[in-house]
């Protein structure tokens, strides 16, 4: 079993398709990154000259941003002298902090009118709270934000409410959409890696070479072992690629900007390991679906007729994880409990707090009960049908198989 | 020792092979042979356990071979097939692995097996780069480096040019001569008269023919005379007692006799005059024989 799973392991290392399969999400999370850093780092801050009284100016000067610069001058001719040389992008007159003009360039760099407002009534709340008498206690209390705490729940069937771990929906709705999408590419290329493995071996006629030395079990059983290292290694290079990227989070300021603006608090544990192993079982059971529709057909032209009912059932799983969050319906629910489906749209239900961690668990129970139970089966069919050429096509050749098989 | 006794298949009303029984010692090489369809890949298949018979039994050294260590069988089939992207030594490895070879056994057994073959090639060219016939000899070589006990060869000759058949027929010989016990089917009756110990012959799944070359000929008589440049022409020919047919080709006549003992007055008639330079009295070769076989009705 270790050489077929080795063979069908350096086959596909050896081969360009398999590499291209692992480098196309990294090329395009590089172009991604490459464009938002050239546009990052081609973009200058908008330069604003100040003409204010002095302790508004200085104040101004401190709100400088990332994309804003507020430089004080001494009078508004300074300042159109500036603009009309293209050495500002605006020029902001503040009489008070109460009322202020804004000259901007056309051909300027773009200036948040937004970020001015803000800054300005900061330093006139400041100048009222001055003038009241506040001391900065009070001002304090006056300017703090109400605390809003939020708690996902979920009903069972008997109408009991509890807690789920979801915290932060449109986060874990994200990741859940994220995790369908991965695992419907990932099927995809894995079903036609073992699909078209299979049917090329017989139509070439090498399985009966291979068959002479070992039973076809044991090569069932090795293509799935070969399959799922290729897999994990796959996984394993991404997960290196994203250990060295976060160990160097502090010297990319893109990955550092990005980390920051995650709360990886909010997305909790049991939804990670939930959506991990139903993605594994998942890959699993099309892997094995691939593999066994691979055997009932009779050459390579066939292949992508084996691949119909994987691409199929695929399609149906996606589709139902994207309308999960619309969808409060009983069908989605039902689904989320059907094997090939569940994988995909369980995390989904789970990620948003549809369901709760016990149905997620059941769902995941029946998962992995169904791959056992159906790994028997296609491990018969694939050995019924491996040396058999039938050109009757896919759903024929399966139920010659499974009359034979209730035969025996 | 390679017992097949009474085994029968059928495919739902179609009977494949019926009640078929032979055996092949080690170091014996057993021809089958009959026409397509005949039941001579099915016998195969069930030797291979890749289908089981409905009756009847296969047995290796009086085990079943259901049970056996599938290393010691190296198998030829009728439809050649490797991968075509992987080099000469990863895919002879590939099978020499299969068959319980370590690598390095492979290794330092592949470049004699290429000599012996005459591979057109390196070891490290791809497959698909090899010439038709050179990519057969690499799956001969993929069958035969491990050395089987049982080697089963499905049509190993098709393809082959002469001069190839004649280095596989050598190929043959030496695992014949290491001990193995091999059957073969072919087409070509020259093939299978050089090398058979044992012949069976298939006809729509039921065995006609059964024996050694020489005793399935001799079964027939010497009912065939070949005559170059005889002292009579063809109408004189024929008119001798015990012939019931003369074909002419060029110089050479051939007779049909109904009866072999009419050879010796034939003889003497033909050499009257003196030196003839060819009488030969046989009996019909395994072609006409196969023909025969094949033209009558079944019993």
């Amino acid at each position: 079993m270790n050489l077929i799973a080795g063979q069908v392991l350096r086959k596909n290392l050896r081969g360009f398709s398999w590499w291209l399969m692992v480098l196309m999400p990294l090329l395009a999370v590089a172009v991604v990154a490459g464009i938002v850093w050239y546009m990052t780092s081609t973009s200058q801050a908008a330069r604003v000259v100040v003409v204010a009284p002095q302790p508004v100016a200085a104040a101004l000067k401190q709100q400088r941003s990332s994309t804003q610069e507020y430089v004080p001058v001494k009078s508004e001719a300074a300042g159109r002298r500036q603009l009309s040389d293209e050495e500002a992008d605006g020029m902001l007159v503040v009489k008070s902090t109460a009322s202020a003009k804004l000259y901007r360039r056309d051909d300027g760099q773009s200036i948040s009118t937004g970020e001015i407002t803000q800054a300005l009534a900061g330093l006139n709340t400041a100048a009222v709270a001055q003038s009241l008498g506040l001391s900065q206690a009070q001002l304090g209390r006056l300017l703090a934000a109400p605390k809003l705490a939020t708690r996902s729940v979920a009903f069972t069937d008997s109408g009991k409410m509890t807690s789920t771990a979801g915290k932060s929906d449109a986060m874990k709705q994200g990741l859940s959409t994220a995790v369908g999408f991965l695992m419907y590419m990932f099927l995809m290329s894995y079903g036609s890696i073992i699909a078209a493995e299979i049917a090329t071996e017989k139509g070439s006629r090498i399985e009966e070479s291979i068959l002479v030395a070992i039973r076809p079990q044991t090569q069932f059983y090795g293509k799935i072992l070969g399959v799922s290292a290729l897999l994990g290694l796959q996984v394993g290079i991404y997960a290196i690629l994203a250990g060295a990227v976060w160990l160097l989070r502090d010297t990319i300021p893109l990955v550092k900007d990005l980390l920051a603006s995650i709360d990886f608090s909010q997305i909790g544990w049991a939804f990670v390991l939930i959506s991990v192993i139903f993605f594994l079982v998942g890959i699993l059971s099309y892997t094995v679906l691939a593999a066994m529709c691979g055997s009932l057909v009779a050459n390579q032209e066939q292949a992508g007729q084996a691949l119909q009912p994987v691409i199929l059932l695929a399609m149906v799983g996606y589709f139902a994880s994207l309308m999960t969050a619309n969808a409060n319906g009983s069908v989605i629910g039902i689904l989320s409990y059907v094997p090939f489906l569940s994988p995909m749209i369980m995390p989904a239900r789970f990620g948003i707090g549809q369901a709760a961690l016990g149905p997620a668990l059941i769902s995941l129970a029946i998962s992995i009960i169904f791959l056992g139970a159906f790994t028997v089966l296609a491990e018969r069919i694939y050995a019924g049908n491996v040396l058999t050429y039938s050109e009757g096509g896919i759903f024929k050749a399966l139920r010659k198989s499974l009359t034979l098989l209730r035969a025996k | 020792m390679l017992e097949l006794t009474g085994i029968t298949k059928r495919f739902g009303q179609q009977l494949a092979v019926a009640d078929e029984s032979f055996t092949v010692q080690p170091g014996e090489i057993l021809g089958l042979i009959g026409q397509n369809g005949a039941g001579k890949t099915t016998t195969f298949r069930m030797i291979l356990g890749f289908i089981r018979p409905d009756k009847g039994d296969v047995l290796w050294d009086h085990q079943p071979i259901a049970q056996i260590n599938r290393d010691i069988i190296g198998y030829l089939p009728e439809e050649r097939g490797l991968y075509p992207k992987l080099t000469v030594e990863a895919q002879v490895q590939f099978f020499g692995q299969l068959h319980g070879m370590s690598k390095a056994e492979v290794n330092a057994a592949l470049p004699d097996w290429m000599a012996r073959f005459e591979v057109k090639g390196k070891k490290t060219d791809k497959v698909k780069d090899l010439s038709k016939g050179n990519q057969q000899k690499i799956q001969l070589i993929c069958a035969l480096i491990f050395q089987p006990r049982l080697l089963i060869l499905d049509e190993p000759f098709s393809g082959l040019d002469p001069v190839n058949a004649g280095l596989l027929e050598d190929g043959i010989r030496a695992l014949q001569a290491s001990g193995a016990a091999i059957i073969f089917s072919s087409h070509d009756m020259s093939n299978v008269e050089a090398l058979s110990d044992h012949l069976v012959m298939l006809k729509n799944g039921r065995t006609v023919l059964s024996g050694t070359v020489d005793e399935i000929r001799d079964s027939y008589g010497r009912t065939r005379i070949s005559l170059e440049r005889p002292g009579l022409d063809k109408s004189a020919l024929k008119a001798l007692p015990g012939v019931s047919s003369v074909a002419k080709h060029g110089d050479h006549y051939l007779l049909h006799l109904t009866d072999p003992g009419a050879g010796r007055a034939i003889f003497q008639a033909v050499s009257k005059d003196g030196y003839i330079a060819e009488f030969s009295q046989q009996a019909p070769d395994l072609d006409e024989i196969f023909r025969m076989k094949v033209g009558e009705g079944d019993a």
